[in-house]
């Protein structure tokens, strides 16, 4: 088990160790590691190589939305709780940090290029926080269907859901705006549910409310759609 | 939850009077298994700081529980066509739990209060799991439409809807630290400046006041750090204060000026960017906060006063 509250890497660390990396042809460097963090590292590496070949994404100019789906599924399998990684280590941007530019800069890299928003600068934009969180909140019973509830979105839905959260999330009513939004393509209209759902959330709880918080959701897209029609995919 | 100041309730709702009448006591603790036996955090305050009052609970190594015991000693004076519900109908008393820090919030039901002439007591208890808590956590109690059966004219008519003008109980909980300090850092630049002040928020109502978003950092290598972060003397510590002073100007000017937010919105965050501001302004009695002059002269004055009370003069 790893203790995950011991790393304190703070924005000022981040940024010295961020100028200090460098990109070699197939690698960059320095990565230096403890044992523990070896094998994070080793994990998450093969995760990404076998990300890589069933995406074939050798041959892809850029990498997408795609990639980010199928590495943050592959990220939030290993960041489990059998390592000690909660829900506490998963609100920390220290660690967010500390794994972006300290264990596994070279797969932010890929993504990202030289972005120092996405690797420490940004706390709502740091990638692999996004793309972790962007799982848990959308999480369905296992992997595949999970997956297939998320495939057809695009990495505005994750900019959407993650950077905004509010006071909070609940995590009930995203789970269930997640799984109702496969039906659909549309991005204002996942725009729209998540504004009228933090504005309701501060005179409303769907909790208490006589059909919980299936009915609470199903009442969001109503009113979202109001008029508009049907956009189902 | 409150209704907000700019919102006008269309119905009725629970007022201070009405709440007295009903004769509500609270009785809050908090609780965890230390490993041997049950601790006891006594709550004397609406704010805990939970390791200054108890060093041992970890929040990585503990659950924590949180216990409410609720007694209604006249629960009828909420019933009926003059009050907030008919006799036909139920009210309950939930809490809202919520932290940015942590990522979550979530209501959930406390209990439910019968109308009836005899007095009602809940015991609530919620546990939050270990590992599940960063930064602060807030809690609120209020009464809530739990079930309908009549409706009544300018009544609450849906079930959920929120009939507590005030919260019943606000807990604040502080998870790590003491919740009072300013986010700094400390960096080594040979030949650097002794400090550096860093803005990363987006939105200062969204962002927690914290060195993730607002960074004041200390140069290691400067040849003053060690005067200016561990000196005694009087100059060392006025050094220090006009640091801090700079500091807060730059935030308050950054956030009100440039950023243009309204500290008078009713929906500023607890522990934001934005509620740290709107502090330092109410603290600090700045009236005039159009310029960045007038914010920070103030601002140095009464930072004057407080260094210079209780200094001996050997210092």
């Amino acid at each position: 088990m790893i203790n995950w509250d011991a790393i304190q890497y703070s924005v000022t660390n981040a940024e010295r160790d961020f100028d200090n990396l460098k990109v070699n042809t197939t690698s960059m460097e320095p990565i230096d590691l403890s044992e523990e963090f070896k094998n994070i590292r080793s994990l998450l590496i093969n995760s990404r190589n076998k990300v890589f070949e069933e995406g074939e994404f050798d041959y892809a100019n850029k990498l997408d939305y795609k990639f980010d789906l199928k590495f943050g599924l592959q990220l939030y399998k290993v960041l489990n709780e059998d390592i000690g990684f909660s829900l506490r280590t998963a609100s920390s941007n220290d660690v967010w940090r500390y794994l972006s530019v300290h264990v596994v800069p070279d797969i932010v890299h890929s993504r990202w290029g030289l972005n120092e928003d996405h690797f420490y600068k940004s706390p709502r934009r740091i990638w692999l926080k996004t793309i972790w969180w962007y799982i848990h909140l959308s999480w369905c019973n296992n992997e595949e269907q999970t997956y297939l509830l998320l495939e057809n979105n695009s990495t505005d839905t994750i900019l959407q859901l993650v950077e905004r959260p509010g006071i909070g999330y609940n995590i009930a009513i995203y789970r269930e705006i997640m799984k109702k939004y496969s039906k659909y393509t549309d991005r204002d209209l996942f725009r729209r549910i998540l504004k009228l759902n933090t504005a309701r959330l501060l005179v409303i709880s769907p909790e208490l409310m006589s059909g919980g918080v299936t009915l609470y959701v199903e009442e969001l897209y109503k009113d979202a759609l109001g008029g508009i029609g049907d956009n189902t995919k | 939850m409150v209704t907000k100041n700019s919102q006008i309730a269309l119905y009725k709702k629970i007022d201070r009077q009405l709440l007295e009448k009903t004769r509500i006591n609270l009785d809050p603790s908090l609780t965890y298994n230390n490993g041997i036996e049950t601790s006891v955090i006594e709550i004397d305050e609406d704010i805990i700081a939970i390791n200054e009052k108890d060093e041992q609970w970890a929040p990585d190594d503990h659950e924590l529980t949180v216990n409410l015991g609720i007694s209604i000693e006249e629960p009828y004076r909420l019933y009926g066509r003059n009050s907030v519900t008919s006799q036909q109908n139920e009210l309950g008393i939930a809490c809202h739990i919520y932290s940015k820090e942590s990522h979550f919030q979530k209501t959930v039901p406390v209990g439910i209060i019968n109308n009836t002439r005899d007095g009602k007591y809940i015991n609530f208890s919620y546990v939050f799991p270990k590992s599940s808590l960063r930064g602060n956590v807030y809690l609120e109690f209020y009464i809530y439409l739990a079930e309908i059966r009549e409706e009544i004219p300018f009544q609450a008519n849906k079930v959920g809807m929120i009939l507590t003008e005030e919260n019943l109980y606000d807990l604040e909980l502080i998870i790590d630290g003491d919740g009072s300090v300013f986010p700094m850092t400390e960096f080594e630049e040979k030949d650097g400046p002794l400090w550096k002040l860093e803005k990363h928020w987006v939105d200062a109502n969204d962002a927690i006041f914290d060195a993730s978003n607002v960074n004041l950092s200390l140069n290691t290598s400067h040849p003053l750090f060690e005067q200016v972060k561990k000196g005694k003397t009087r100059i060392s510590r006025a050094m220090m204060g006009d640091i801090m002073i700079q500091a807060m100007s730059q935030i308050i000017q950054q956030v009100i000026i440039v950023e243009n937010n309204d500290i008078e919105a009713d929906d500023t965050y607890p522990n934001s960017v934005l509620a740290a501001v709107k502090y330092w302004i109410e603290t600090f009695e700045i009236t005039d906060t159009s310029s960045i002059f007038s914010i920070s002269n103030t601002l140095r004055k009464h930072w004057e006063r407080k260094l210079m009370s209780g200094v001996s003069e050997d210092d």
